[in-house]
């Protein structure tokens, strides 16, 4: 891919897919750190576009770059934020403000709830929420769609679980 | 409240998309940036490879080695090659960062894995190095003292100087080993057996 190709795509994907890499930030930074690695996403998308070939979907391509590199984020954060952890994971399950729009304070909760997951079974949540197909979420996970399906069962029981409990204490 | 009715919520919300210039800034800079890795790589690597070329050939044509210089050039000549091979390395371990991260989650973390397993045993490695480093040292201060090139009180200072950077360097991987790369191949490990549990 030449350079004028390279920053053509790479703009092309950002227009349309930004969403992704936007909710794919919220769901693994904690509180107050999401630009940063929205920030972290958008630059490794930007040096993985070269190697994009055209026989896979780009949202699947895309997906596959930002969750391994927010997984490396997270991963990398508690190497060098140990001490910090506990502090910050008081401030991620904050529960959503009573005055907010119905549907803005479900997505709040939701996302509360995707960070009470561990990190291989929010990554499995966050495809099913977007919308991605099985078949798909094999591709991006690596798992086959067998697995996914069992997979997605239980995760769902448990995020329905956590939402019920965060309804009550609310 | 069940859960499609979170689920609907998700998508029907949508986070406001990017602006052009803010993405065309971006690319300038990373771009900015990529050039100067570059540059800066290409910088260390020449400079590496013309000094072992500049000791070999003064040392072979230039002024022939005598028995007292021995054991510093072989010594220079080994650092110089390592300083070689980690350049390389760190450029591999950039391009395998690089396609790693285009493989499926599972993949990717299975490659972290092993890198972080790699880096683990390269420190391993490093340990052994200090301990074969420390007697071609101990010939190079006893050739230079024994040819009248080094007096006592400057052979103690180098060697006192050389234990502390050999003893920092000890501590500082030992505490990398321990606290930063056992605790992440821990947790690279629980997340491969979390994908690979299967149904």
């Amino acid at each position: 891919m030449n350079p004028t190709g390279h920053n053509q795509t790479f703009l092309d994907w950002v227009l349309t897919y930004d969403a992704i890499l936007w909710k794919i930030a919220r769901s693994y930074a904690p509180y107050g750190e999401h630009t940063d690695l929205h920030q972290d996403l958008l630059i490794a998308l930007w040096h993985a576009a070269p190697l994009y070939r055209d026989h896979a979907k780009p949202s699947t391509f895309i997906y596959r770059v930002a969750l391994n590199c927010a997984l490396n984020w997270s991963r990398n954060r508690a190497r060098y934020h140990r001490r910090y952890v506990e502090l910050d994971e008081t401030a991620i399950p904050v529960v959503a403000a009573p005055e907010m729009q119905e549907q803005e304070r479900r997505v709040e909760l939701l996302y509360a709830a995707l960070a009470a997951l561990p990190e291989a079974d929010r990554s499995l949540a966050l495809l099913h929420l977007d919308g991605i197909s099985y078949r798909d979420i094999a591709e991006v996970l690596g798992i086959t769609e067998n697995h996914v399906g069992v997979k997605l069962n239980r995760v769902r029981k448990r995020l329905a679980e956590q939402l019920r409990r965060m309804e009550e204490k609310q | 409240m069940n859960i499609e009715q979170y689920e609907s919520a998700w998508r029907s919300t949508t986070p406001p998309p990017m602006h052009r210039e803010d993405i065309s800034v971006l690319m300038q800079k990373l771009a900015r940036s990529a050039r100067g890795k570059h540059i800066v790589m290409s910088i260390c690597a020449f400079n590496a490879i013309a000094a072992m070329a500049l000791t070999v050939y003064v040392l072979l044509f230039r002024r022939p080695v005598d028995g007292a210089e021995l054991a510093s050039a072989l010594l220079l000549q080994t650092f110089l090659t390592v300083a070689v091979v980690v350049l390389r390395r760190r450029q591999q371990k950039r391009r395998d960062a690089l396609r790693a991260a285009t493989l499926s989650v599972r993949d990717s973390a299975e490659a972290a894995f092993a890198s972080v397993t790699g880096e683990m045993r390269d420190i391993g490695l490093l340990f052994w190095a200090a301990a074969a480093v420390l007697p071609m040292l101990a010939l190079c201060v006893w050739q230079l003292m024994s040819s009248g090139k080094m007096t006592t009180k400057a052979a103690l200072s180098f060697g006192l100087v050389c234990v502390v950077i050999i003893a920092g360097n000890a501590a500082i991987q030992w505490r990398r080993y321990h606290h930063s790369l056992a605790p992440q191949r821990e947790r690279l490990e629980t997340f491969v057996n979390a994908m690979k549990e299967e149904a």
